[in-house]
């Protein structure tokens, strides 16, 4: 360490604060090759390609909504599975809701529905 | 080759960015040897790392790049908007590098990290100064650091921060009292009169 220790100078701030931006400039890395090819690399391709990121007037269509299914298994495959599905659930609710199995009283509705899904299992059913 | 946001080297600044937006590649190699050492300077007494120095120092001048199409020479100096940039891409790195803390509670990282510059000095005096800067409140340090380590201007520093060209004036004498107040403590020591 070379210092004012050894011959009592005055202390100057500016003289020490210069000194340690002197030393934080020599301690600094400087770019290396690599570092600058990178960046000129990067200004390159800028230059070739300008509009990439400016010209999105015809490019990048809003992104169409896709469905679990269309997800999972496609298109085509997930419309078909979404109308089967439809459809299927449409056959098993009207299966076991029948409104020929209801009776008009004054039970409460969960008994009414007790016996729709009892009459399920009847022998005419079965 | 030392650029500061004063004068002459803004001008040149801002005439190779023009060029550059109109496919001139050899003032993209000017404006890297001009700006880019410095980016990376700043990144490394921010970060302290090396590599991570060198990714911000990257991506701040492709910003730069990206941005030269639709610069408008006189509205911003081209270093100074890479000093904001450089000093944003090293807060949201070292805010990253403590998950632990939710973003939004985390402390405001300090500019620049004063172990870093504590790092850096070559004598004791030095070291002494650094680790006062450390002390000094954020905005005070933050101007003494353009003024001294970067050489910016008054106004520009007032542009950086947001005040007056009186209030930067007013952080830099606070700043260098409390430093001087700090360092009569420690003349002794280091063997000042």
């Amino acid at each position: 360490m070379t210092d004012a220790t050894q011959h009592n100078a005055k202390f100057d701030l500016d003289e020490a604060l210069d000194a340690l931006s002197r030393d934080a400039k020599a301690g600094s890395p400087r770019p290396g090759p690599d570092l600058v090819a990178r960046v000129l690399a990067g200004a390159a391709a800028e230059v070739q390609h300008p509009l990439d990121a400016a010209d999105t007037t015809y490019q990048a269509p809003v992104a169409r909504t896709r469905s679990v299914f269309e997800a999972l298994f496609g298109w085509t495959s997930g419309a078909v599975a979404a109308m089967a599905l439809s459809l299927a659930m449409g056959v098993g609710l009207g299966m076991e809701l029948d409104p020929g199995d209801l009776p008009m009283t004054e039970e409460p509705v969960t008994e009414q529905f007790e016996m729709a899904d009892g009459s399920l299992f009847n022998e005419d059913f079965l | 080759m030392a650029v500061t946001p004063d004068g002459d080297g803004a001008e040149r600044d801002a005439e190779l960015l023009a060029r550059f937006a109109a496919g001139d590649q050899s003032a993209a190699r000017e404006l890297t040897e001009r700006l880019l050492p410095g980016a990376l300077r700043q990144a490394w007494r921010m970060l302290g790392d090396q590599v991570e120095a060198e990714d911000v120092a990257q991506d701040a001048m492709l910003k730069l790049w990206k941005q030269a199409s639709t610069w408008r020479a006189g509205e911003a100096k081209a270093s100074t908007w890479l000093y904001r940039v450089v000093h944003n891409l090293c807060i949201d790195r070292m805010r990253r590098r403590r998950p632990q803390v939710p973003v939004e509670d985390a402390p405001e990282p300090v500019d620049p990290d004063p172990s870093v510059l504590e790092r850096m000095a070559q004598s004791q005096t030095s070291a002494v100064v650094a680790k006062a800067i450390g002390t000094l409140p954020e905005r005070q340090r933050q101007a003494l650091m353009l003024r001294h380590f970067e050489g910016w201007s008054n106004p520009d520093i007032g542009a950086e921060l947001g005040c007056s060209v009186e209030a930067v004036e007013s952080l830099l004498a606070r700043a260098r009292r409390q430093l001087a107040a700090i360092m009569s403590e420690e003349r002794e020591a280091l063997g000042y009169d």
